[in-house]
């Protein structure tokens, strides 16, 4: 295995460090167990740094930032919840409906999407990646990554009007 | 396409991911069914109501905390001029920073953001669409008194996407516009003495740099590492 580079680590994995402390805080909802993960999880990228052969340096680091999430939570013992995975046709309220809720209104209702469902939301809509760049960080086929997203859509419409 | 076939790939069109064809077949839908265009609407407003959620960011001590127990990189032996350097570059941020602070009520920086956000609206991007320099650049020859260096960066993930003209200050100013990733950077151009101070606001970055006649300055909601990489890669560009 090679010497990780610094420069190369630099610019595949360190530069994500803000989305990656992002992705942790909305997947543990907590900045300070998110704090710890990162920093578990930026010790883990740099010693496993010698095997990244991808070229997408952010989804490699955020399986490993995903995954000490996971962990985590498992420590703490949070129930899984029952998925339904295929694709269904979500009823959303009205657009002006949508917009006429605050700021808070919605980070309360992401907040409640359960983990699965919550993780796909962030990784699309606040990091911006494309379904085989979820697919990857999530380890489940790009199908499900799209079933996954549309009824977080789907959940996180009917929390904010039924709050 | 019915309803039963657009409704369940409806969120792929939002983000992006269906292909041409099937693309094109649910814009066909949209446009003759009410209901689906509703729907659609909806999936825009909820995602525009997402994008404004603020995103959590390390502070510069956490940042530093989570940085340290890496292993440093291997020091270089740092004699004399190394240490002379240092002093010069610490110098250097002071004044950074002084500039900052006085610099930061310069009125054009709204003028210069107004500008980026209007150019992301459908349409408004680009005057001339080419990815060529050698096509861009003459383009603004006659239109303006100045000369931009157009570069193309796409090699390190910067392409350029065009030119523009905007109206700022009253004057015809030329536009340069890059893409990076999901992200736009303009960068406009000025004759020099009009520089614009390092600056970010609601999550746009603006930094500007300077020629021998010529002053640059770079507006994106790309962020500040990258920005700063796209602005050295410019200042080195041959």
């Amino acid at each position: 295995m090679r010497r990780p580079d610094h420069a190369e680590f630099e610019r595949c994995v360190v530069r994500h460090l803000d989305s990656a402390y992002n992705l942790a805080c909305w997947m543990l909802r907590n900045t300070h167990d998110a704090e710890d993960v990162v920093q578990d999880s930026l010790l883990k990228a740099w010693n496993a740094f010698g095997g990244f052969r991808g070229e997408d340096g952010k989804a490699w680091f955020f399986k490993i930032v995903r995954n000490g999430c996971l962990k985590h939570l498992e420590k703490a013992r949070v129930a899984p919840v029952p998925l339904v995975e295929e694709l269904v046709a979500a009823d959303h309220p009205e657009a002006e409906v949508l917009l006429a809720f605050d700021a808070e209104q919605v980070h309360a209702a992401i907040r409640c999407l359960p983990e699965t469902y919550r993780e796909v939301l962030v990784l699309r809509e606040m990091e911006q990646m494309s379904y085989s760049s979820i697919s990857e960080v999530v380890g489940v086929p790009i199908g499900t990554v799209m079933s996954r997203l549309s009824r977080a859509r789907a959940i996180l419409s009917k929390t904010l009007v039924d709050a | 396409m019915s309803c039963e076939t657009v409704r369940p790939i409806l969120d792929a069109f939002v983000d992006n991911e269906l292909d041409a064809m099937n693309s094109a077949s649910v814009e066909a839908h949209l446009a003759v069914c009410a209901k689906c265009a509703a729907q659609h609407e909806s999936l825009l407003a909820l995602r525009s109501q997402i994008s404004r959620q603020p995103a959590f960011s390390l502070s510069g001590a956490q940042r530093q905390r989570m940085l340290s127990p890496l292993p440093q990189k291997p020091k270089a032996n740092r004699g004399w001029f190394g240490g002379f350097g240092l002093g010069l570059a610490t110098m250097a941020a002071v004044w950074f920073v002084f500039a900052i602070s006085i610099r930061n009520e310069d009125p054009r920086i709204d003028q210069l953001l107004g500008s980026h956000l209007r150019s992301l609206m459908p349409g408004h991007t680009l005057d001339v669409v080419s990815t060529d320099r050698h096509t861009v650049k003459p383009w603004f020859d006659g239109k303006v008194s100045i000369a931009p260096k157009v570069f193309d960066l796409k090699a390190d993930g910067f392409p350029l996407i065009g030119g523009r003209l905007d109206l700022l200050d009253g004057r015809p100013t030329p536009a340069l516009v890059f893409g990076h990733g999901p992200h736009v950077i303009n960068v406009f151009v000025f004759a020099k003495g009009r520089e614009v101070g390092p600056t970010s606001r609601d999550g746009y970055q603006m930094l500007s740099w300077a020629t021998d006649d010529l002053e640059y300055v770079a507006v994106s909601d790309t962020d500040r590492a990258e920005l700063e990489r796209f602005e050295s890669l410019y200042r080195s560009a041959r």
